[in-house]
C-alpha cells in the first residue's frame, strides 16, 4: 500500500482514537479491578490482583452507606421521566415535522434554542417557580424538571426521525381509512421505533447521571438520587479512606448505563445516524 | 364501479398552477392514462381525486357524488403509489388487511378478501413476509393487492411501474391490463412513460403545465395530435419538426424548408393550408414515415415527396435502422428498413409518406392537419 501525505490527518485521528480507547479501557478495567480490592491492596499497586474476589465493598456501600436507596430513587424518577419524555415528545415531534401551521417554525426554533440554554443560568427563576408550586424536594418536582429539560433534545432528535419517513405512508393510511391519530399510532410510531429507543437510551443515561438539578432541588436524604448519593459517598469515604468502597460505588452508578447501552447499542447508533444517508 | 368527472378543476400551490380549468369525463370501467412530463400536474390530478390534495376551484365527482369535501377514506377509491408505500413493520397479510380492519370488516371477510387477492396476484406464499423481504416486483403486487381487497369503485395508480426494471415493467404492464379486464373497475393511471400510456390506456390524457392538451384513444393521439407538444411527446423516437413556409405553385401547395426541402401537400389537406399561403409553419413527420429512397418499395419517389439529408449516426436495431440525419442545420431521425446500407457521412435521399405528414401553426403550435 502506498503512503499518501494527504492521509496524514486520517492517521493522526486514528492514532488519537486508539489512544483514547486504550486510556478509557484502562480506566474502566482499573475501576472494576479496584472495586474488588481492599484499600490496602489498592495502595499496593495498580496491577495487583485482589487477594480474593469479594463483594464486601459493594455490600457495604449499598447497605451501610445507603446507596441502594439512592439507586431505587434514581430508577423510579429516571424511568418515569424517560417514559414521560417519550410520550410527550413523539407526538410533538411528529406534528412539528409534518404539519405546517402558523407558528410551527417558531415553536421548532424554540425547542432548538432550548437545547442550547445552560440549565445553570435559569436556576433562580426555576427555583422560584418550583417552590411556588411546592414542588421542591419531591419526586414529582424532580420528574417534572427532568421531563421538561429533556424535551427539547428529544423532540429535535425525533423530528429528524419522522422527517425521514416517506409521507406516502401517511397518504396510504389515509386512503386505507386511518384517522390522523390512527395513522400516528399504527404507522408512524412503530416506524419510528428505533428513534424512540435511541431517544429513550439517551434520556435515561443523561438523567441517570444528572447531578445539578438534583443537588439544587433535593435536600431530603430520602429523595436523593444516585449521583447525589455518590457525591455524599465521596465526601464520606475520602475521610475514611475507604477507596475500595468508593470504586464499588462508582461502578454501581455507571453499570446501569453500560448495561442499557450494550443491549440496545445497535438501535441507538441506527437512531442517531438517521438523516445522514439515504433512508 | 363509477365514472369520475372533472368540472373546471383548478389547483394552485401558492402562485404555481398545477391544474388549470380542467374538464374531463372518465367513463365507468375505463382505463384512463394521465401522461406528461415531470411537473405537468398529472400526479396532482390523481391526488385531487384521492382527496389527498384540496381543489382550489371546480368540482370533482365520483359517480354522481361531488367529492370536493369528502375525506379520502369515504371516496371509495384505492391508490397504488410509486414507491409502493407498504407499511414496513407489517407483514404482507396485515398490509393488505389494514384498510379492512380499520373499517371493522368481520375477520372471515378480511381473510377471504386477502386470500382471494393473493391468489389473483400469485402472492399467497408471501403473506407472512415483511416488505423488506420482498423483491421490487413482489412489493408491487402487494401494493396492488392492498388496493384490490378494498374492492373500490376507482383504482388510482401513480407511476406504479417506474421503480421496476425494464423487463419486469413490461411483464407487469400486461398483468395490469389483464387485471383491469378481470376486475372491470375504473382505473386512472399516471405515468410519464408514453409507451406505458400507449399500451395500457383505453384513452390517454396528455398534460402540460397543468393544462389538458388532448384526450383521445392511443391511436388517435398518435395519428392526429392536436398540437406540437402532443405530437412530440407521443411516439418514440419523437416526431421530427422542421421550420417551413407554405407556398402555392399553380393549384398545388408546398411546404418549403431548409436546403432543397420542398414537399407537396397532398390534395386531402389542401383546403386546410389555403389560408397559410406564404406563412411560416412547422412541418412534422414521424421517423417511420420517412424511407430511404434507394430501397423504397411502396413509394414512388419524386422531387415533390423527397429531400436530401446527410447521415450523422447509424443505429442498427436488428429489424430496422435508426438514421440520425441533418438537413442543413436541422436534425432529424428516420426509422428505415434494415435493408438500408446508409453509412455515416452519406448524403441520401429520403422519401416522405406525405399522407402521414403534419403541419402545425408556427405561432400557436396547434395542428393544421
Amino acid at each position: 500500500m502506498k503512503f499518501k501525505f494527504s492521509e496524514i490527518p486520517k492517521y493522526l485521528i486514528n492514532l488519537f482514537l486508539i489512544f483514547w480507547i486504550g486510556f478509557s479501557l484502562f480506566m474502566f478495567f482499573w475501576l472494576i479491578l479496584s472495586s474488588f480490592k481492599t484499600t490496602r491492596e489498592i495502595y499496593m499497586g495498580v496491577w495487583t490482583m485482589p487477594s480474593n474476589i469479594s463483594l464486601d465493598n459493594y455490600i457495604r456501600v449499598l447497605t451501610d452507606f445507603g446507596l441502594l436507596r439512592f439507586m431505587v430513587n434514581s430508577l423510579f424518577v429516571v424511568t418515569i421521566s424517560t417514559v414521560l419524555v417519550l410520550v410527550l415528545s413523539a407526538p410533538i415531534a411528529y406534528v412539528l415535522s409534518r404539519l405546517k401551521f402558523f407558528g410551527s417554525s417558531f415553536i421548532s426554533l424554540g425547542f432548538i434554542i432550548g437545547i442550547g440554554i445552560p440549565i445553570q443560568t435559569i436556576f433562580i427563576p426555576l427555583y422560584l417557580m418550583m417552590s411556588g408550586m411546592s414542588l421542591t424536594d419531591s419526586y414529582l418536582g424532580l420528574i417534572w424538571l427532568y421531563t421538561v429539560t429533556s424535551l427539547p433534545f428529544t423532540i429535535y432528535l425525533l423530528m429528524g426521525f419522522f422527517k425521514t419517513i416517506p409521507s406516502t405512508l401517511e397518504d396510504a393510511a389515509r386512503i386505507d381509512g386511518a384517522t390522523a391519530t390512527q395513522s400516528f399510532l399504527k404507522i408512524m410510531l412503530p416506524m419510528a421505533r428505533s428513534g424512540l429507543i435511541s431517544a429513550g437510551i439517551f434520556v435515561f443515561v443523561m438523567l441517570w447521571k444528572e447531578f445539578l438539578l438534583a443537588l439544587v432541588f433535593i435536600s431530603t436524604e430520602n429523595y436523593k438520587t444516585i449521583s447525589l448519593g455518590l457525591y455524599s459517598l465521596i465526601t464520606k469515604l475520602t475521610y475514611t479512606g475507604d477507596w475500595g468502597g468508593l470504586f464499588a460505588g462508582v461502578v454501581l452508578v455507571i453499570l446501569p448505563s453500560i448495561i442499557f447501552y450494550s443491549i440496545l447499542a445497535r438501535k441507538f447508533i441506527a437512531g442517531l445516524t438517521v438523516g445522514i444517508g439515504k433512508g | 364501479m363509477a365514472s369520475v368527472t372533472f368540472e373546471n378543476v383548478t389547483k394552485k400551490f401558492g402562485d404555481v398552477v398545477a391544474a388549470k380549468d380542467q374538464d374531463l369525463e372518465i367513463k365507468d370501467k375505463e382505463f384512463l392514462v394521465l401522461v406528461g412530463p415531470s411537473g405537468c400536474g398529472k400526479s396532482t390530478d390523481l391526488r385531487m381525486i384521492a382527496g389527498l390534495e384540496e381543489i382550489t376551484e371546480g368540482k370533482i365527482k365520483i359517480g354522481d357524488r361531488v367529492v370536493n369535501d369528502v375525506p379520502p377514506k369515504d371516496r371509495d377509491i384505492a391508490m397504488v403509489f410509486q414507491n409502493y408505500a407498504l407499511y414496513p413493520h407489517m407483514n404482507v397479510y396485515d398490509n393488505m388487511a389494514f384498510g379492512l380492519k380499520l373499517r371493522k370488516f368481520p375477520k372471515e371477510d378480511i381473510d377471504r378478501r386477502v386470500n382471494d387477492a393473493a391468489e389473483i396476484l400469485s402472492i399467497e406464499p408471501l403473506l407472512d413476509r415483511k416488505p423488506k423481504q420482498l423483491s421490487g416486483g413482489q412489493r408491487q403486487r402487494v401494493a396492488l393487492g392492498r388496493a384490490i381487497v378494498r374492492e373500490p369503485k376507482v383504482f388510482l395508480m401513480d407511476e406504479p411501474l417506474s421503480n421496476l426494471d425494464a423487463k419486469l415493467r413490461v411483464q407487469m404492464r400486461t398483468e395490469l391490463s389483464k387485471l383491469h379486464d378481470r376486475l372491470k373497475t375504473t382505473v386512472i393511471y399516471v405515468t410519464h412513460d408514453q409507451t406505458e400510456a400507449m399500451t395500457m390506456g383505453d384513452r390517454i390524457v396528455v398534460l402540460k403545465d397543468g393544462f389538458i392538451q388532448q384526450v383521445d384513444s392511443p391511436l388517435e393521439l398518435y395519428n392526429k395530435p392536436n398540437n406540437m407538444f402532443v405530437a412530440g411527446f407521443i411516439g418514440s423516437p419523437a416526431m421530427n419538426f422542421l421550420d417551413a413556409t407554405i407556398h402555392k405553385d399553380g393549384n398545388e401547395y408546398f411546404a418549403e424548408g431548409a436546403g432543397a426541402f420542398n414537399i407537396k401537400i397532398p390534395d386531402m389537406f389542401k383546403e386546410k393550408v389555403k389560408e397559410y399561403d406564404n406563412k411560416k409553419v412547422v412541418f412534422g413527420i414521424r421517423p417511420e414515415d420517412l424511407t430511404d429512397a434507394r430501397i423504397s418499395h411502396d413509394l414512388d419517389i419524386t422531387k415533390e415527396n423527397s429531400f436530401e439529408a446527410e447521415v450523422e449516426v447509424v443505429e442498427p436495431m436488428g429489424s430496422e435502422i435508426y438514421l440520425y440525419l441533418s438537413v442543413d442545420e436541422h436534425s432529424m431521425i428516420a426509422r428505415v428498413d434494415a435493408e438500408s446500407d446508409a453509412k455515416v457521412g452519406d448524403k441520401i435521399k429520403l422519401g416522405v409518406y406525405t399522407q402521414k405528414m403534419h403541419i402545425f401553426d408556427n405561432e400557436t403550435e396547434e395542428a393544421i392537419f
